[in-house]
C-alpha cells in the first residue's frame, strides 16, 4: 500500500501521482465514478495497475488515498 | 530595464530604481521584518563587548569554522601520488563536495570517485559498494593506484575498510596486486589537515611497511620532503627548486604540483605528475624526511621514525628569513651539500626587499586565521617585518602548536599583542576586530565577511581583508603563488606592503579633503 | 559537426559503453538514449532517480546538498544548522549564490555557517544535548531569527539521535519555529529526495501555521515556488508578475522569509519554476487548500511571453492585458538583444548537463538565439523531468541521465559542441580540451538569467564565452605548422 494523489490534469483526465516514488501518470480508466462510489481499480498510461478502496466521490480533487498495486511498473 | 548597449549583470541591475523598490516594497508588505531601528540597534549591540563575552561563552555552537573535514586532506594527499585515482569510501554528495571545493580554489579539473553509499549501504555496511566500486574504478581510469579515504557514514557504522579491499581481492574484483593504500578520515576527528596526515600515513606504510629488510638510511643518498596539507603550487616549485639549487637529491613525497596545473592545450589529462610507488618504496633509504609542517605530521612523522628509523629533523615551516635559513642549514647538515651562492643571493634579495618596505608594515596590527603551521610561519614573517600580530585563530589547532606559537611570540617584542585563539572560529574573529581593532585581517576568502561588517558600522572601523591561506574563492590564480622560502618571503612582503599601501590610497584619494597624502611615490 | 542520424547516435552511445565491466554497462545503458519524439513517455527509453554506479564519476550531491544546499539555504531569516562533522556546511556555503536583501548576522542568515562540528564524542553518546544547547546559544546572538532549521548530516540518522523531540521541547521553550530535517547524505540516491524531505518538513513544521490567521489578499495573490534567486533571477521574475498586475506574496525560497512561506496557503495561484524540487509542496497545497499551481519558464522571450499568458489565463481581462502590456514594453529590448547576439551565436551547438529544471528550461532561451541543443541530461531528475525534456528537444538528440565524466567527455568530444552548460566540477576539464563552457548552477558568478531583464545577461554570457577569442590559441602555432605539413605530406 502506498499513498497517491490523484487530480485533475489540464486536459481535463485524472492524473495519478506516487510521492515516494515520484511517479507521475495519466489515468487512462477508473473502475467506478459515480457520486456514491469512486475508486477501485484505476489503470495508469503506462500500464501499471492500481486499487483504491472505492468511497464516495470526492468533492474536489486533488485527493491523496492509499492504493495498492495490482500490476505493472512502478 | 536592460538595454542592448549596456546590458547589467546583477550589480548594477538591482541598483536600479526599479529594483531598489521592489526589494522595499517586498520586505515592507511581506516580509513582517523588524524595524530598521531594531536592526540598527541590534547590529550596533553585536559590536560590541557585552556580545563578545556572550559570543566566546559558546560551547556547543560553531559559527563560520576555519576548517574542513578529514576526507579533504586525505583526498589532497591522494592526488599527489603519480597515476593516483583518489577513492572514497562513503556517501557520494561529499566527493561531490570536496571535489567543487577544490574546483573553486585552483580552478581546476578534480577527478575523485565515491562509492556512492545509500540507506541500504547504511544498514548492512559498505563492502558491496567497495567490491564493485573497485571494480569499476580500476576498469575505467587507468590508475596505478587507488588512493581510498573515508567520510563519515563508513566511520559510524564501523566499516572495515582493510577487511572489505582484502575480501575484494579475494574474490577477483580487484587484481591481487593492484595497489590501493587506504585511511580512515572520519570527519568528527580532527580537521584537513589531520586527514592529509592520515591519508600520508597510510599511503607510505602501505608500500613500506612490509618490505623493510635491506633497507638502510642514506643508502640513495636523497632527502624526501612531506609537503602536508600544502596548496600553494609555488611552494612545491620553491622547495623543489632550491634543493636543485644545492644539487641536493630529493624526492617528494606527494606532489600535486602537476595535476593541479595541467595546461590548456586540447586534451583533458586527468594525471599528470606526482610521486612514483617506486619513488615512496624507495623512500626510506633517504638520509632523512623533512616534514614541512611539522606540528601537524604528527602521525606520519611517528611511522617515519619507527619504521624507516629517520631521525626526523626538528625544523619549523620555511616560511620568511630564519626558518628558511634554519631549512637550508638542516638540508646542509643532512646532505653535506653547501648552501650555494644563488640561494645567498636570493636571501640577499628578500632581506633588500624587507629593508625597502619595512617602514610601512612596522608596528602594523595585523590578525590572522588558517591553519597551524601556516598560521606560525605568517606570525614568524610578520615578526621578521615588524608586523604586530593581535588576534590569531586558529580552529583547527593543536597543543603542539599552542606551545610553538607561544614560544614563536614571546621570541620577539611585536609578539607580545598577540592572543592566541585555539579552536575559535571567525565568529568569535568577528567580535575581536570589533572591540579591538587590528589594521588588517590575513587569511582566507572566509574572511571578506568581518571586512563586510565592521564596514557596516561605519568607514573607520573596517578590517580590511589579505588573502593568504586556503581556501580563496573570490581571487583567481593566488593558488599559484609562493608562501615558502626566500621566494615566498617576496611574496608575503609584496603582498602584506601593496596591501597597506592599497588602502591608504583608498583612504586618501578624495580631491581636496585627503588628497595631500595621495602620493605618487610611496 | 554535422548532425547524427538516429543510428549514428545509438552507435555512440554502444561505443562509449564499451569500457565498462559488464554490469556497470547494463547498468549505465539504460542511462543514456537517443531522443524519439514519437515516445511519449520517457520511461520507456530511459531510467532515472537510481542509484549510482560506485566507482564511477557521478556528479550527483547528496540530500543534505537539496535540503540545506538549495530549499532552506536561501531563506534568509531562518537559521539552518549543518547538524553534524564540520565538513558539509562549510561545502555548502556561498556556492549557489542565492541572493537576498538583508542585515547578515541580524536579520538575514543565508551567508553564515552554523554547524555543529561533532566531535568524537557527539557520535559516541548522541548529538541531542548539544543541538539542545546550541539552539539556546544562537537565540543569544540572533535574537532576531525568525527560525531555526536543523539540517540532518549524515551521522544523526546513524546515531539514533532525536531531533525531533529537541526541536519540539526548544519551539516550545523559545516560541519559534525550529524544524528538524531528516536530509541525511546517505538517503536517496541524490539531492532529490534532500528536496522531498525539505518539502515535507516545511508541510509539516510550517505550511499550516496561519491556517487560522486573518490575512488580507486580494484577487491577484500568487507565489514563486521553485525560484533560488541565483544572480537575483527571483527579482527579475518578481518584478515582470508585478507590471502586469499581480501580488508576489511569497517566494520559494531564494530573498524569502518564514512569513511569507506561512502566508503562501493565502495565495490565488502557484508558480512554479523548479518542478523538480518543489512539486511536492505545490502539489500538497493544491490537495488541502485547492490553490492550482502551474509551470512556468522564465528562460528567454519566448517562453516568457508564452508563460506570461499562460499565466494571466489563470486571471480576469486586468491582468491579461497587463500581461500584454509587460510583453510589449519588453519586445522592442529583446529584439535589439537578439538582433546583436543572433548573428554571432546562429546555429552553434550546446550541450547541457544540469540539475532541477534548466536541462529542458534553457533550450528556448537558447533557440532564442539561434542556438541549438544537441544532448541534455539531468544530475537528478525522475522521469518526469525526462517525459517534459523529450518533447523540447529535436530527434536523435542524446539525453543522458546521471552523465558520468568518463561518458560526457566522449559525447563532447564526439559531437564537438561549440558551447556546453554544466557545472564546477565539469568546467574545467571542458576548459582543458577547449571547449567553451558556462556554468549552468550558479551563472558562473553572473545572472540574473531569468526573465527578460535575464536573458539580456544570458545573451551577453553565451556571446562572450562562445565567441572569446581565447579558444583560440590552445595550439602552438609551431605545432599548427607541423600540423598542417603532416596533412600536406599525407595529401
Amino acid at each position: 500500500m502506498a499513498n497517491i494523489m490523484v487530480r485533475k490534469s489540464a486536459d481535463g483526465g485524472l492524473s495519478f501521482y506516487l510521492p515516494k516514488r515520484d511517479i507521475e501518470d495519466s489515468i487512462t480508466s477508473i473502475e467506478f465514478d459515480t457520486p456514491e462510489k469512486w475508486g477501485g481499480e484505476i489503470r495508469l498510461g503506462n500500464g501499471g495497475v492500481y486499487f483504491i478502496d472505492p468511497i464516495p466521490a470526492p468533492a474536489r480533487l486533488p485527493i491523496s488515498v492509499r492504493a495498492r498495486r495490482v500490476d505493472g511498473v512502478e | 530595464m536592460q538595454t542592448v548597449e549596456d546590458t547589467k549583470p546583477c550589480f548594477p541591475l538591482f541598483n536600479e530604481p526599479e529594483y531598489r523598490d521592489l526589494i522595499t516594497n517586498k520586505r515592507e508588505q511581506f516580509e513582517e521584518t523588524v524595524s530598521k531601528e531594531k536592526i540598527a540597534e541590534t547590529f550596533a549591540w553585536t559590536t560590541t563587548q557585552e556580545y563578545q563575552d556572550l559570543n566566546f561563552k559558546r560551547e556547543a555552537l560553531t559559527i563560520n569554522p576555519a576548517k574542513v573535514c578529514q576526507p579533504l586532506g586525505g583526498a589532497l594527499c591522494g592526488m599527489g601520488f603519480e597515476k593516483t585515482m583518489v577513492y572514497i569510501h562513503g556517501s557520494q554528495g561529499c566527493v561531490a563536495y570536496f571535489r567543487t571545493y577544490f574546483n573553486r580554489h585552483f580552478k581546476e579539473p578534480i577527478a575523485f570517485i565515491a562509492d556512492s553509499m545509500t540507506e541500504d549501504a547504511a544498514v548492512f555496511g559498505g563492502q558491496k559498494n567497495v567490491h564493485e566500486g573497485l571494480q569499476n574504478a580500476t576498469k575505467l581510469y587507468d590508475a596505478k593506484m587507488i588512493a581510498v579515504c573515508t567520510t563519515c557514514i563508513a566511520e559510524v557504522i564501523g566499516d572495515d575498510l582493510g577487511a572489505f579491499i582484502g575480501n575484494a581481492r579475494k574474490e577477483g574484483h580487484v587484481e591481487k596486486d593492484f595497489p590501493i593504500p587506504y585511511a580512515n578520515t572520519p570527519s568528527f576527528v580532527g580537521s584537513h589537515v589531520t586527514g592529509w596526515d592520515n591519508m600520508f600515513e597510510g599511503i607510505v606504510s602501505y608500500f613500506t611497511q612490509a618490505t623493510m629488510d635491506g633497507k638502510v638510511v642514506g643508502s640513495n643518498k636523497k632527502i624526501n620532503i612531506v609537503p602536508g596539507f600544502e596548496t600553494y603550487l609555488g611552494n612545491y616549485r620553491v622547495i623543489k627548486r632550491m634543493l636543485k639549487e644545492m644539487d641536493v637529491d630529493f624526492t617528494f613525497l606527494c606532489d600535486p604540483e602537476e595535476v593541479l596545473d595541467t595546461p590548456a592545450n586540447g586534451e583533458y589529462q586527468m594525471y599528470a605528475g606526482g610521486t612514483t610507488i617506486d619513488e615512496v618504496k624507495d623512500a626510506p633509504n633517504a638520509y632523512t624526511t623533512f616534514m614541512l609542517q611539522p606540528t601537524t605530521l604528527e602521525k606520519s612523522k611517528k611511522f617515519v621514525e619507527t619504521t624507516w628509523n629517520h631521525e626526523v629533523p626538528k625544523i619549523n615551516i620555511p616560511m620568511g628569513v630564519e626558518w628558511t635559513d634554519e631549512f637550508l642549514m638542516k638540508v646542509s647538515e643532512v646532505t653535506g651539500k653547501p648552501i650555494p651562492e644563488s640561494l645567498l643571493k636570493e636571501r640577499g634579495r628578500l632581506v633588500d626587499m624587507m629593508t625597502d618596505s619595512h617602514a610601512w608594515l612596522h608596528g602594523k596590527k595585523m590578525a590572522m586565521f588558517g591553519d597551524p603551521d601556516f598560521l606560525l610561519g605568517l606570525t614568524k614573517v610578520m615578526l621578521e617585518l615588524g608586523i604586530e600580530p593581535t588576534h590569531i585563530v586558529c580552529n583547527n589547532s593543536n597543543k603542539r602548536w599552542e606551545k610553538a606559537m607561544k614560544k614563536l611570540l614571546e621570541s620577539s617584542p611585536y609578539g607580545v599583542h598577540a592572543k592566541l585563539y585555539p579552536g575559535c572560529d571567525l565568529w568569535h574573529m568577528r567580535s575581536l576586530c570589533f572591540t579591538d581593532k587590528p589594521d588588517f585581517i590575513v587569511g582566507s576568502t572566509y574572511g571578506k565577511t568581518i571586512q563586510r561588517d565592521t564596514l557596516y558600522k561605519g568607514p573607520d572601523f573596517e578590517v580590511p581583508l589579505i588573502r593568504l591561506g586556503f581556501p580563496i574563492f573570490d581571487r583567481h590564480h593566488l593558488h599559484r603563488m609562493t608562501t615558502l622560502g626566500y621566494e615566498g618571503g617576496m611574496y608575503l612582503v609584496t603582498t602584506l606592503t601593496n596591501a597597506v599601501l592599497e588602502r591608504l590610497d583608498e583612504k586618501t584619494k578624495f580631491m581636496n579633503d585627503t588628497d595631500y597624502n595621495y602620493d605618487i611615490v610611496r | 559537426m554535422s548532425e547524427l542520424t538516429r543510428e549514428q547516435a545509438q552507435a555512440l552511445i554502444e561505443e562509449v559503453l564499451e569500457v565498462y565491466p559488464e554490469k556497470a554497462k547494463k547498468d549505465r545503458a539504460k542511462h543514456l538514449m537517443v531522443n524519439d519524439k514519437t515516445i511519449e513517455q520517457s520511461k520507456k527509453c530511459i531510467t532515472s532517480n537510481r542509484k549510482s554506479v560506485p566507482g564511477v564519476m557521478t556528479q550527483r550531491g547528496c540530500a543534505y546538498a537539496g535540503s540545506k544546499g538549495v530549499v532552506w539555504g536561501p531563506i534568509k531569516d531562518i537559521i539552518d544548522i549543518s547538524h553534524g562533522p564540520v565538513g558539509c556546511g562549510a561545502y555548502s556555503r556561498g556556492g549557489r549564490r542565492n541572493y537576498y536583501a538583508g542585515t547578515s548576522g541580524v536579520d538575514s542568515f543565508c551567508d553564515i555557517n552554523f554547524t555543529s562540528d561533532f566531535q568524537e564524542k557527539d557520535i559516541v553518546f548522541g548529538g541531542d544535548k548539544k543541538l539542545a544547547k546550541l539552539i539556546d546559544e544562537l537565540e543569544g546572538l540572533f535574537p532576531l531569527s525568525k527560525g531555526i532549521s536543523v539540517q540532518s548530516e549524515c551521522p544523526v540518522g546513524l546515531i539514533g539521535d532525536d531531533i525531533e523531540a529537541v526541536a519540539k521541547k526548544k519551539q516550545a521553550e523559545i516560541g519559534k519555529v525550529i524544524v528538524p530535517v531528516r536530509c541525511e547524505g546517505f538517503r536517496g540516491v541524490s539531492q532529490s529526495l534532500g528536496h522531498h524531505i525539505a518539502n515535507d518538513a516545511v508541510r509539516d513544521w510550517i505550511i499550516s501555521n496561519r491556517d487560522d490567521k486573518a490575512f488580507e489578499s486580494t484577487p491577484y495573490d500568487v507565489a514563486i515556488l521553485g525560484d533560488y534567486n541565483i544572480g537575483g533571477d527571483a527579482w527579475a521574475s518578481r518584478i515582470l508578475l508585478e507590471e502586469m498586475g499581480l501580488r508576489v506574496v511569497a517566494q520559494w525560497s531564494g530573498d524569502g522569509t518564514l512569513a511569507e512561506m506561512e502566508n503562501t496557503p493565502k495565495v490565488k495561484l502557484n508558480l512554479l519554476h523548479c518542478y523538480r524540487s518543489m512539486n511536492y509542496i505545490a502539489r500538497h497545497m493544491e490537495e488541502k487548500y485547492a490553490i492550482p499551481w502551474l509551470e512556468y519558464n522564465f528562460f528567454g522571450p519566448t517562453k516568457i511571453a508564452e508563460s506570461l499568458r499562460d499565466i494571466a489565463s489563470h486571471f480576469d481581462d486586468k491582468i491579461k492585458e497587463g500581461a500584454e502590456r509587460v510583453i510589449a514594453k519588453y519586445t522592442p529590448a529583446m529584439n535589439a538583444i537578439i538582433a546583436k547576439y543572433k548573428p554571432r551565436l546562429q546555429g552553434k551547438k550546446v550541450m547541457l548537463y544540469v540539475g532541477g529544471l534548466r536541462p529542458r528550461h534553457t533550450i528556448g532561451a537558447y533557440e532564442d538565439l539561434g542556438m541549438e541543443v544537441i544532448g541534455a541530461g539531468y544530475e537528478f531528475a525522475h522521469n518526469d523531468d525526462y517525459d517534459r525534456t523529450m518533447k523540447e528537444m529535436k530527434d536523435a538528440t542524446l539525453i543522458y541521465d546521471d552523465v558520468t565524466g568518463y561518458e560526457f567527455e566522449e559525447f563532447v568530444r564526439q559531437l564537438k559542441p561549440d558551447l556546453i552548460g554544466s557545472g564546477i566540477k565539469e568546467k574545467y576539464a571542458f576548459h582543458k580540451m577547449g571547449v567553451p563552457f558556462r556554468q549552468l548552477h550558479s551563472w558562473d558568478y553572473s545572472g540574473p538569467y531569468h526573465g527578460f531583464d535575464g536573458f539580456a545577461v544570458f545573451a551577453r554570457d553565451m556571446d562572450m564565452t562562445v565567441n572569446n577569442p581565447c579558444w583560440g590559441m590552445l595550439k602552438a602555432p609551431w605545432l599548427k605548422e607541423e600540423e598542417s605539413t603532416g596533412e600536406l605530406k599525407a595529401a
